[in-house]
Order: structure tokens, then C-alpha cells, then sequence
């Protein structure tokens, strides 16, 4: 009963919010999936799509990526699990209203929305990083009470200055990151590490509904400007096998279930069916030992909530038609070549379980593909078939809502770009030429571009 | 890239760490709040106490109690959270240490409500009070009036278009019940909520999402504390909030516990939440808490609701104590009384308003003393205000005063199985005659229209 009341409160719910603006055709930016909004709350929208009767499985998954995990035991049981070693205690934490995350401003200041993967040289019988003997494949820098967190990340800023072909500059600042407080001895002199900020995750479902034949077609298409692209191929366990990667910032995870499986478990160190087990290297002691909520500790049901969840949350409408400066910016983007790889449309196939997202254009700006982006962006660390160089294409939908969503900007997989200009400054290796071709543009073309992104 | 790699390791070897950064002090900190208010404290209080870090342990009140006292209970150093019951419990058991005295600038009282621990072993850090989500655009469809007032909410125009919430499963409501009985009277207060249930429909899946059904147009209003509908309208939902004659006032509080580790920076936590810039922190769009510090409001945007300029509006005198202590109570009336009488309770007011309306077109005489007597039987709780009190009462219910989402509902004490029945018998006797006045009605007017 309940069930059916909330649907239809939601249904109607996106009948009035989206009464905000018509949304012409040009602004489908996540097809079906589309809401015209452009508040807070834009990121936070069920797909329009949705069928009414999963309405009720969104909110659970709602729910529990707001909820903040309980240290067990407790009463809450539903909700308890969180650790023993874990990064923040609730994905809100580091996807705050569904955007994205930040790198610390002062060396002194915790990471709040971000993380350090970590590995050492080689791969796993699956590909996949080879996990640090005493500290895993992420830095947990948080722990439960009576079980030592792994260490602490301190994040120096390096500080350098670009010039513009008219004469005008820019700050640029990269991270320089230091562990302290190691737990568990050094780390070693071979470690690979990359610090990430959480990403966006609204759209996603769009996303997994790309075929892999669209992405290996992608990647074997001739490009301009020394432009190549390729397929990540990583492991999935749900599937037990390597299938093309999607998600991450390096393409990193193929499938939405397997993305929230590894958070869960990663970031929160909440077991679920997907991955049973705690995070619990084998010199770390204490953590072995400590009480946990559950086996698992999230069930199947919660864990398909959670997952509907991020595979239903709609793309906001884009604005550019409305606003002349931002129409021009488009102009100036596809000049500098940037739709090469932040592919302006895509055609999706038939996603694996939810017809009502399948068939249909996007406008996701992204061809999901790695790239080169040259030494400066480079971590030096692979992941599956993505090099230290290699990034996955960043979705540029919805980019312009970030500062009303997220109260701040931050830009790129660490984070360290403040501004749209600063992340764009940034590109290299492949995205060397129209980064070039931007750094000549004219103020008022800059300012157009700007004003495109802004209009995503 | 081999040398940009080696850079990065290098960094990593030298492990230059200022000496600041490893004695960072931990302040253990329980609390309940959503992780918007927490994000938003920890980042702006580590910033300006660069020697500090917080490190938060969440748990629901019902599951912070038990931890509080345990043995790991001890590591922490602060207890934050919006939980009077809890607080004023372990007040009494010792956990606390006592705070420093405030000045004028933080008031322990406010309009009738205590604000902070008149001993001060904790103390109000934010507040919230009680009134009505609306949807304009969805009244003036149905041609409603904004209500303004508790009483207005009564009114059988409404009938369909509100949501009020279940106290026994939405953490807010059980205190709101409290003040509108207080407010009211026992009698008065459960003549009131049960004739505005009567225009309700129960809200049970919690308080944070009952806005949501007033934005998107499928109730006209909500009953609610304000800060979940403030929030939304924050962030652009298309409703309104209404603060009606009696808002009541919830604050959250902290304290520090008595064997912390580290009372001296767990105190800099506690000035900081108290201090303008954690106060104002508190009107953040995700927050929306109201400010215990007064000086605040005037630095915040104009159209921000003051409770310190409207409180003598409604003022009352509430007695916490007695409010905390019968939550229980209260709760097990409301669904002995409403909750569980189901379509009983629904059809009971169908007829009184039908009776009523007729009454007022003038066609039946002998109705008045029908109607009174069936309205008497309507709204008289299961028990009186002195039995609301007793010991026994209390102790056959329990103190637990909202059971969690997920929880199963414990077994209906035979105590409240009475109340039902009870309360059943008299809604039946009123429906009957009610019934009976209308048919006999009917049949006159029938025989009247054969005449003419
Ligand atoms: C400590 C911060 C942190 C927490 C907590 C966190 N995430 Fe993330 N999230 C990230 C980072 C960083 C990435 C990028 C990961 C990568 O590149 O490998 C990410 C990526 C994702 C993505 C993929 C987005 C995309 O566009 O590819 C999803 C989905 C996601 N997270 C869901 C969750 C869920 C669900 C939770 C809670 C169970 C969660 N996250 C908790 C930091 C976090
Ligand atoms: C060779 C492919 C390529 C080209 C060409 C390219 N980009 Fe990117 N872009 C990327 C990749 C890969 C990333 C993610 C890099 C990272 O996070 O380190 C990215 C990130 C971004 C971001 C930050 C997104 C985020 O979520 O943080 C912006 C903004 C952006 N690109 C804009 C542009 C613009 C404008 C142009 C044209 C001037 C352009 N890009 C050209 C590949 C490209």
C-alpha cells in the first residue's frame, strides 16, 4: 500500500517539479531519462522513466546511499556494518547530493570526499591491481574504534602558472601526497597510488546501457589530432568474467552492481552478496577480529536497491539554446576539438535489465573511452587495461550545475582543477591539441566556452 | 613518466609531515544528524581548529543510548544530537560533565520551552519547531484556504488533502502530540488531533520525505517540523511553510561525557556550535536549523523565521519533564484512538460532518442533541489526563517512544488492546446514532416530499 502511494507521490512529483521550463528537444540531455531542472536538487531526480512500481525500490536505495552506517552491533541491523576499516561512513559523504567530491584545501585537513587507490607493481590472476600486502588497494584512513586505521593522506599543493596566448594567466596546482601515521609499517618504495575524488553519479544507468560494440566501434574510429581511444576490459565478479569498463574515473568498473558492491565494501567496508568478505589484509589484526553486522552485512535486496538507484537517477536538461553566449561556446568547443572525445551524442543499446532505459540518444559528452592525457595528469598507476597515463572521457552533463549542487568547484580525478578553465588547462598527450587551440582563443571566446560547459 | 613517477614517489618517501599535522587531538563525537550537518560541521570547525579532528560516531537515539553507557562509551567525548529524551536520561544517570556558565547571549528558555539543562550539563545547539508544509497552487485548485492555524485544519474542507504523521513511526511527531496537549489540554488537544486525523491521511515512512508528497501536488498540506520543509524549499521545491499559532520548540543539544578523553577539545567543540559562525551555519540549505543564539537572525536573510521574535506569540509554559516522560503514552492513545481504528474513525467523522451540515442548513430541529453527544463520544481519549501520568500506565507501555523503520512492532499491550476496544465500542454507539438521526431524517423528508 504504501508502495503505490509513493509512486504515484512521485510520479507526480516529477509532473510539477519539472513544470520549471519546457524542455525542448535539444535538452534531452539523458533522453527519457531528462529532467528540466536546474536547482539543488537537479542531480537527486528519479528517471521520469522509471516505471511507477520501482518508485518504491528507488527510495530504499535512496535511503541507504544517504543513510550513514552504523559501527556494529546495534540495534539498527539493517544498517550496521560499517568498517572495520572504511574511507567515510555513508556514500553521500563523498557523492554529496549526488555530485561530486573535493580534494582537501590545507595539508592538515582530512580527505572528506576522496580517496587513495593504492597498489604494487603486477596484476592479479583477474588483471586487476595488484593489492599492497599490509594496506590493501585503498588507503582506508578511517576505522572503528579499537582497530587501527590504515594511515592518514596528507595532500601538498604544487603551485604553477599557465600563460594565454593573449598575455593572461592561470594558477594551476597539483597534489603532492604524503601517507603519515602508517599503521602498518611503509609503505614500500614501489608503491602506485592515485587519489580520486568521488564523481558524479546521476545518468549512470544510460551508461551501462551503452553496447559494447558501440564502444569497440568508438575506439576503432579514425580521429583527428593524434586522438586514439581504448576499451577498458576489467573484471566483474557478478558476471565472473572481464567485460568492457564504464564507470571510475579510469573506466575502472563494467557494471553498476559491481561499482556499489566495491564502494560498499571499499569505502565503507560493508559486505554484500557481490563481495562477502571484509577488507581485512592479512597483517592487519584487529580488524580480522572485529564484530561485524552481518554475513552479509548488506542483503541482496538492499544491494539491487541501491543499485536501481543510481541506474535510475535522471541527467539534467541542458540549457544552451537559451542563452546566445553559451550557443557561440559550443561553436568554440567543436573548433577546438573537443568532441572527439567528449562526444557530444550517443546512441545506446539494449540495457541488460531495464527496457525503459534502452534505445535512445544521450548527451553524456563522453565516449566512455581512455585516453592519454599526458604526463601531468598521469598517476603512473594501471588499472586493467588503462596505463598510468590513461583516463576515461569525463561526462561534461550536468558540469554546469556543479557549484550550485556542490557548493564549490572541483575538477578532474583528484580534484585539483577550482575552475572549468583550470581543468581544461590541464589536458595533455592526446587532448594536447585542443588544449593548444584554447589557450589561443580570444578572452570572449573563453568566455563562451565557459558559458557552454556552464550550460550542461 | 618515469621521472614524473619517481616524483610522486618521492614525495611519498620524504614524508615531510609538519609536526602540527600528527598531533592532530581526535574529539570522539556520537551523534544522529544526517550527513549534510555533519559535513558541513566537521569542515568549517577543522578549518578554523586546524589541531583538531573529529572523529564521528553515528547512531539513532535508541541505539546511542545503550552505547553511550557501555564500555566503548567511554572513549567518547561529546554526545550531539536532537534527542531530549536521551539527554535528560543521561543527565540523570551522572554521564555528563557540567559546562560552563553562558552569558545572556545564549537564552536557557524560550517561550515556555527550556532551551538548555537549567544545571548545564548540556545545552541547546539548534532548534526546530512544528507547523504546515503547503502546496499553493494545489489549494487554490481545490479552492482551499491556506490554513493558519491548528484549528483551522478541522475544518471538514480539508478532508483528503492533508497528511499528518503517525507518531508512534515518525521520530518528530511524538513531541509535537506533547505540545499540542499541553498547549490545548488533554481533552481539547485530543478532540483536535483526532478531528484533523479525521481530514488526514497517516504519514508512517518517516518525517524526512512527507514534503516531497506536498511538492509534488498529491497532498495539499503536511504536518511537520520545519526543517525538513525549509530544506527543500531551500533547494527549490515549489511549497510553502506555515508557522501556525502554537510552532512548539525542539532543540538538539550536546554535552560532554563525563569520562571523555579529551574534555579540553571536546569544550572547543562545544564553543564552536555555540559560537556565531557555527550558529550560523545552521542555515545552510541542507540544514535549516534554527539558531540558539539570538544575535545571529540578523545575518541571515530577512525572510528567515525568527523564534525568538514570534515566541511570545504562542507562549506557553511546557513542561519538558512531563512531556519526555509520557511520549510513550501519548502514542499508544493516538493509534488506540485513531491508528488502529482504521475506517471506524473515518466513517465516525463522515456522519458528524454530515450531521453538522445539515444542522447548519436549518433542516433538523432535534439533531443538536444527538450530535453533541456523538461528538462527545468521538473525541474523548481512552484515558484521562491523571491516568496519562500513572505509573501504572507507563510501566504497561514502556518508554520507548517511536519504534524504527525496519523494527517490528512490538506486541500490543493488553492495556492498549482495552483502549481499542473501548474506543471502538463508543465510535460504534456514535455512528449508530448519528445513523439512526439521518434515517430518521430521511424518512421525513421523504414523507414530507409525498405530502407536497
Ligand atoms: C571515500 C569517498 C567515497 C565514498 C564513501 C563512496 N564513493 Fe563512490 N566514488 C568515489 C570515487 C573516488 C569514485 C571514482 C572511483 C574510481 O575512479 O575508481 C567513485 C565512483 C562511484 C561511482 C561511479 C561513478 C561514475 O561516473 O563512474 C558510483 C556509482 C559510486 N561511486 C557509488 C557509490 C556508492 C553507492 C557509495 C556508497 C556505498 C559510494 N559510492 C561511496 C568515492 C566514494
Ligand atoms: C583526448 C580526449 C579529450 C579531449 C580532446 C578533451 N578532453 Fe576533456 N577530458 C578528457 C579526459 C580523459 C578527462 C578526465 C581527466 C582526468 O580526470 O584526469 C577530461 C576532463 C575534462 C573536464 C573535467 C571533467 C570533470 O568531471 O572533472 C572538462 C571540463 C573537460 N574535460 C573539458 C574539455 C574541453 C572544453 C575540451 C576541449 C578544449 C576537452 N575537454 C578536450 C578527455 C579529453
Amino acid at each position: 500500500m504504501i508502495v503505490g502511494r509513493l509512486a504515484v507521490a512521485a510520479l507526480a512529483a516529477i509532473g510539477a517539479l519539472c513544470a520549471a521550463f519546457p524542455a525542448s528537444p535539444e535538452s534531452a540531455a539523458g533522453g527519457s531519462s531528462t529532467v528540466a531542472m536546474r536547482s539543488r536538487e537537479a542531480y537527486s531526480q528519479p528517471s521520469p522513466a522509471l516505471p511507477a512500481d520501482r518508485l518504491a525500490e528507488f527510495f530504499l536505495g535512496r535511503a541507504l546511499f544517504r543513510q550513514v552506517w552504523v559501527i556494529p552491533p546495534a540495534l539498527d541491523s539493517d544498517v550496521d556494518g560499517l568498517g572495520p576499516t572504511f574511507n567515510r561512513p555513508s556514500c553521500v559523504a563523498c557523492h554529496l547530493k549526488n555530485g561530486r567530491g573535493f580534494a582537501p584545501e590545507a595539508v592538515e585537513d582530512p580527505l572528506r570526499a576522496m580517496l587513495v587507490r593504492i597498489s604494487v607493481p603486477g596484476t592479479t590472476d583477474k588483471g586487476a591491481p595488484l593489492p599492497h600486502p599490509a594496506y590493501g588497494d585503498q588507503l582506508n584512513d578511517a576505522a572503528v574504534p579499537g582497530v587501527p586505521r590504515e594511515g592518514r593522506v596528507l595532500v601538498n599543493w604544487q603551485y604553477r602558472t599557465e600563460r594565454f596566448a593573449d598575455g593572461s594567466t592561470i594558477e594551476l596546482r597539483k597534489p603532492a601526497i604524503e601517507f603519515a601515521q602508517l599503521a602498518f609499517g611503509p609503505v614500500g618504495d614501489d608503491l602506485l597510488l592515485s587519489p580520486r575524488i568521488g564523481s558524479p553519479v546521476f545518468g549512470l544507468g544510460l551508461l551501462e546501457a551503452v553496447s559494447d560494440t558501440a564502444l569497440h566501434a568508438q575506439a576503432a574510429r579514425e580521429k583527428p589530432d593524434g586522438i586514439t581511444g581504448r576499451v577498458n576490459l576489467v573484471w566483474d565478479e557478478s558476471a565472473q568474467q572481464k567485460l568492457p569498463g564504464r564507470f571510475g574515473w579510469k573506466a575502472n568498473v563494467a557494471t553498476l552492481r559491481q561499482q556499489v558492491a566495491s564502494a560498499l565494501l571499499g569505502d565503507l567496508g560493508i559486505t554484500s552478496p557481490v563481495l562477502p568478505r571484509e577488507n581485512c589484509p592479512p597483517a592487519q589484526v584487529a580488524c580480522a577480529s572485529a564484530v561485524n553486522g552481518g554475513d552479509p552485512e548488506l542483503n541482496e535486496a538492499q544491494l539491487r536497491s541501491m543499485v536501481l538507484y543510481q541506474q535510475a537517477l535522471a541527467v539534467p536538461a541542458a540549457r544552451t539554446a537559451d542563452d546566445p553566449a553559451a550557443v557561440r561556446g559550443r561553436a568554440v568547443f567543436m573548433q577546438a576539438g573537443c568532441q572527439h572525445c567528449h562526444l557530444p551524442q550517443l546512441q545506446i543499446g539494449t540495457h541488460p535489465e531495464h527496457a525503459w532505459l534502452s534505445n535512445q540518444t544521450i548527451e553524456p559528452y563522453t565516449d566512455l573511452l581512455l585516453h592519454d592525457m599526458g604526463d601531468e595528469l598521469a598517476d603512473g598507476r594501471p588499472d586493467f587495461e588503462a596505463s598510468g597515463r590513461q583516463w576515461r572521457t569525463a561526462p561534461l552533463w550536468g558540469i554546469g550545475l556543479t557549484k550550485v549542487i556542490s557548493d564549490r568547484e572541483s575538477y578532474l580525478h583528484d580534484g585539483r582543477a577550482r575552475t572549468l578553465m583550470e581543468a581544461i588547462m590541464w589536458h595533455g598527450g592526446e587532448a594536447q591539441a585542443a588544449r593548444e587551440r584554447v589557450r589561443s582563443l580570444s578572452a570572449s571566446e573563453h568566455a563562451d566556452l565557459i558559458r557552454f560547459l556552464e550550460s550542461l | 613518466m618515469a621521472t614524473r613517477l619517481r616524483s610522486v614517489l618521492l614525495t611519498l618517501l620524504l614524508v615531510v609531515v609538519s609536526p602540527a599535522v600528527l598531533a592532530l587531538q581526535p574529539i570522539v563525537v556520537v551523534t544522529s544528524y544526517p550527513q549534510e550537518v555533519i559535513s558541513r560541521f566537521e569542515d568549517a570547525f577543522t578549518r578554523s581548529h586546524p589541531d583538531l579532528t573529529l572523529e564521528v560516531i553515528w547512531r539513532m537515539p535508541r541505539d546511542a543510548m545503550p552505547y553511550l553507557v557501555s564500555e566503548a562509551g567511554k572513549g567518547v567525548d561529546v554526545y550531539w544530537s536532537a534527542s531530549g529524551r536521551n539527554f535528560s536520561e543521561l543527565a540523570q544517570r551522572g554521564s555528563f560533565q557540567p559546562l560552563p556558565e553562558a552569558g545572556p547571549e545564549l537564552p536557557a528558555q524560550l517561550g515556555g520551552f527550556t532551551l538548555s539543562d537549567p544545571g548545564r550539563r548540556y545545552v541547546a545547539t539548534e532548534m526546530a519547531t512544528y507547523g504546515f508544509v503547503v502546496n499553493p497552487a494545489y489549494l487554490e485548485r481545490h479552492g482551499l484556504p491556506v490554513p493558519r492555524t491548528w484549528n483551522d485544519l478541522r475544518d471538514p474542507r480539508y478532508r483528503g488533502h492533508v497528511l499528518l504523521p503517525t507518531p508512534s513511526r515518525v521520530g518528530f511527531a511524538p513531541l509535537m502530540v506533547e505540545v499540542l496537549l499541553q498547549r490545548f489540554g488533554w481533552e481539547e488537544g485530543w478532540a483536535l488531533l483526532s478531528e484533523i486525523a479525521a481530514n488526514s491521511e497517516l504519514w508512517a515512512p518517516g518525517g524526512a520525505f512527507i514534503t516531497e508528497e506536498v511538492a509534488s501536488g498529491r497532498k495539499g498540506v503536511a504536518v511537520t517540523i520545519d526543517f525538513f520543509a525549509s530544506s527543500e524549499i531551500a533547494n527549490g521545491a515549489p511549497v510553502e511553510f506555515v508557522y501556525p499559532d502554537v510552532i512548539g520548540i525542539s532543540p538538539g543539544h550536546v554535552a560532554i561525557m563525563r569520562d571523555s578523553p579529551n574534555p579540553d577539545a571536546a569544550r572547543r567543540f562545544v564553543d564552536f556550535l555555540l559560537s556565531a559562525d557555527g550558529q550560523r551555519l545552521l542555515a545552510h540549505p541542507d540544514i535549516r536549523k534554527l539558531p540558539v543564539r539570538p544575535e545571529v537572525y540578523a545575518t541571515l536573510p530577512a525572510d528567515q523565521f525568527n523564534p525568538f521574535s514570534t515566541a511570545a506569540r504562542s507562549r506557553f509554559d511546557f513542561a519538558q519533564a512531563k512531556a519526555l516522560e509520557r511520549l510513550a503514552v501519548d502514542n499508544a492513545v493516538f493509534d488506540a484512538m485513531i491508528t488502529l481504528q482504521g475506517p471506524r474513525h473515518a466513517r465516525l467523522w463522515q456522519l458528524l460532518h454530515e450531521v453538522e451540515a445539515s444542522l447548519r442548513s436549518g433542516e433538523f430541529a432535534d439533531g443538536e442533541e444527538v450530535l453533541s453527544k456523538a461528538r462527545a463520544l468521538a473525541l474523548l481519549p481512552p484515558i484521562d489526563e491523571a491516568q496519562s501520568q500513572s505509573d501504572e500506565v507507563r510501566a504497561a507501555l514502556g518508554n520507548r517512544a517511536v519504534r524504527g523503520g525496519t523494527e517490528t512492532p512490538p506486541q500490543m499491550t493488553r492495556l492498549q488492546s482495552e483502549w481499542v476496544e473501548a474506543v471502538a465500542q463508543r465510535h460504534d454507539s456514535a455512528i449508530a446514532m448519528l445513523e439512526s438521526l439521518l434515517a430518521s431524517q430521511h424518512d421525513r423528508s421523504a414523507a414530507a416530499a409525498v405530502v407536497r
